[in-house]
């Protein structure tokens, strides 16, 4: 690990306080009374079942939406106002929205990493696609270079969007779910590539997953949102306490089941 | 006119067939390299939308300049901004979650083109020119409707120049353009304001009815060769510019309407692009 070295590294890199926020002013919030810091170097993931807020969460981080209350602040600052500070986030989304047949090769895609830094006017250069090729082959996706992107598997897609994200050499890596439609064995190096990048370059991950089954022996930190933060705690606490009782496959199905007593005792207790 | 003369030699004659010519080559670039975006970015009916809408804001000007031709620059200022105004609205509509784009699109569409029609009844004036407009007059391109032209033709080249990857990313996948820090609402509102601005030139050449036509289909054309970015944008323009040539010639040695032979030739090139796809295969 890098270790800090000045203020800004020991500020936490996501820092969020008192939120809610609702998508109208007359429905139930999708997200409410939420802490939850995300510290320097640390790999969490975030779990939670479908409908659970996950994606909208991301949002906030992201600076797509706007907390309805308190605070959500990336790199210290607020995370819809980010400027430069915007490419030290690598965001890989779960399935990105685009037309199979676009005239793009996985190489451009890749390369649209380094657009922002890049700036207006200015072209690639040339180091920058030598910096894809390596992140491409670390990926295992080199020899796809020329490929048009909606040609490829949904598994090597994937790998293209996280070389993508990493080409700006982003201190905040996040993924939204991205094992959705990777084989078991594809899996296991995947997890592999990532907490490499965690260990070795002292990237800070966020990795959205609705199974814990998955990330448990992987990440650092483990933090369950279903509305609001159910838990946050280390990985290996997370691992004795609840995997066991949770029934590895059917953690879904668990969370959904008892999140919601929880939750509406919570708001009992309001 | 025709028959007597052949066509160069015309062109060396007559001004306003010079005009024509240059006004048909410029046009047919300047709207291909845009198609390229309107294709990418299915906005195909939004073209449509704008250049309808055209129709509205020349009405309103003929009916507040009465007295005036239709080719007066008051009435030209008029339908720009009429076109201008929708544009903004139709992207601003568009962008929320307020109403899904086709329907905001068909709306002012047809909300335009009412009005439109009300104008026009309402002015007492002999309406005729109005279909110089509906199905364009490139026989009528002054020296000054050249430069203005020529300006936007620069101006279109110099953005797609100046956020030549942008436009690729914000195309590719908007959501993620705009996580990744590139302006797309600015490049949102700017690539309208452009469509606008090229609707409103090629209509004295083309006319409302056919002008979106020269914003998708050399796109389209492109498109369906399968080729990258870049050479999506030289093929286009290439086939905006070969199809407003032999449109031009066909027109004057058949005598037949100048806009809608250059649309007819546009989309014979789509259909040789197609097949020419099928024979590779």
């Amino acid at each position: 690990m890098k270790g800090a070295k000045h203020d800004a590294d020991t500020k936490p890199v996501i820092q969020v306080s008192d939120m809610s926020f609702s998508y109208a002013a007359d429905l139930e919030p999708t997200l409410y009374g939420i802490n939850f810091e995300l510290r320097r170097g640390v790999f969490l993931a975030l779990i939670g079942p479908n409908g659970g807020g996950k994606t909208t969460f991301l949002k906030l981080v992201l600076g797509e939406l706007l907390p309805s209350s308190g605070s959500v602040l990336v790199f210290g600052r607020p995370a819809s106002k980010l400027g430069r500070l915007r490419a030290k986030i690598g965001y890989v989304p779960q399935k990105a929205h685009f037309d199979l047949s676009f005239p793009a090769s996985t190489l451009d895609v890749v390369l649209m990493g380094s657009y922002f830094e890049t700036g207006l006017l200015h072209r690639i250069s040339k180091s920058q696609k030598e910096k894809a090729r390596k992140l491409m082959a670390r990926f295992g996706i080199a020899s796809l270079a020329k490929k048009q992107i909606g040609k490829l598997s949904y598994g090597q897609q994937q790998r293209a969007f996280i070389a993508r994200a990493l080409m700006p050499s982003p201190e905040l890596l996040i993924l939204d779910e991205p094992t959705v439609g990777i084989d078991t064995d594809g899996l296991a190096l995947f997890y592999k590539q990532v907490s490499q990048l965690n260990r070795e370059l002292g990237m800070t991950i966020l990795i959205v997953s609705h199974d814990i089954a998955q990330v448990a022996s992987y990440v650092d930190e483990i933090a369950c949102l279903f509305h609001t933060m159910h838990w946050h705690s280390r990985s290996e606490l997370i691992n004795e306490e609840v995997l066991q009782a949770a029934g590895v496959c059917e953690l879904d199905t668990y969370l959904k089941g008892h999140l919601k007593h929880i939750n509406e005792f919570h708001r009992e207790k309001k | 006119m025709t028959g007597d003369i052949s066509f160069v030699e015309s062109l060396r004659t007559f001004e306003f067939m010079r005009h024509a010519f240059l006004a048909g080559l410029i046009v047919g670039f300047t709207c291909s390299v845009l198609s390229v975006y309107v294709v990418l970015k299915r906005l195909a009916f939004i073209g449509q939308g704008i250049s309808h809408s055209a129709f509205g804001g020349l009405a309103l000007g003929l009916f507040l300049f009465e007295e005036s031709a239709a080719a007066d620059i008051k009435v030209d200022a008029i339908t720009l901004a009429f076109c201008l105004v929708v544009a903004v609205l139709i992207g601003w509509a568009s962008r929320g979650r307020r109403i899904s784009s086709d329907s905001a699109i068909g709306i002012f569409f047809a909300v335009s083109m009412a009005m439109g029609v009300i104008f026009i009844a309402l002015r007492k004036r002999y309406t005729g020119e109005v279909f110089s407009y509906l199905f364009g007059n490139i026989l009528g391109v002054s020296s000054s409707d050249i430069i203005v032209i020529s300006v936007l033709a620069v101006l279109v080249l110099a953005v797609f120049i100046a956020f030549f990857k942008e436009i690729f990313f914000f195309c590719f996948d908007e959501r993620l353009a705009t996580v990744s820090g590139l302006p797309t609402s600015f490049l949102h509102y700017l690539m309208l304001i452009l469509i606008a601005l090229a609707i409103v030139i090629s209509i004295k050449i083309v006319g409302i009815i056919l002008v979106s036509a020269f914003l998708v289909i050399p796109g389209a054309t492109a498109r369906v060769l399968q080729v990258n970015y870049k050479k999506m944008l030289v093929i286009s323009a290439a086939v905006g510019i070969a199809s407003s040539l032999i449109g031009l010639y066909a027109s004057y040695r058949l005598e037949i309407p100048s806009g809608a032979t250059i649309v007819l030739v546009q989309f014979l090139a789509l259909l040789l692009a197609m097949a020419f796809r099928k024979i590779r295969a």
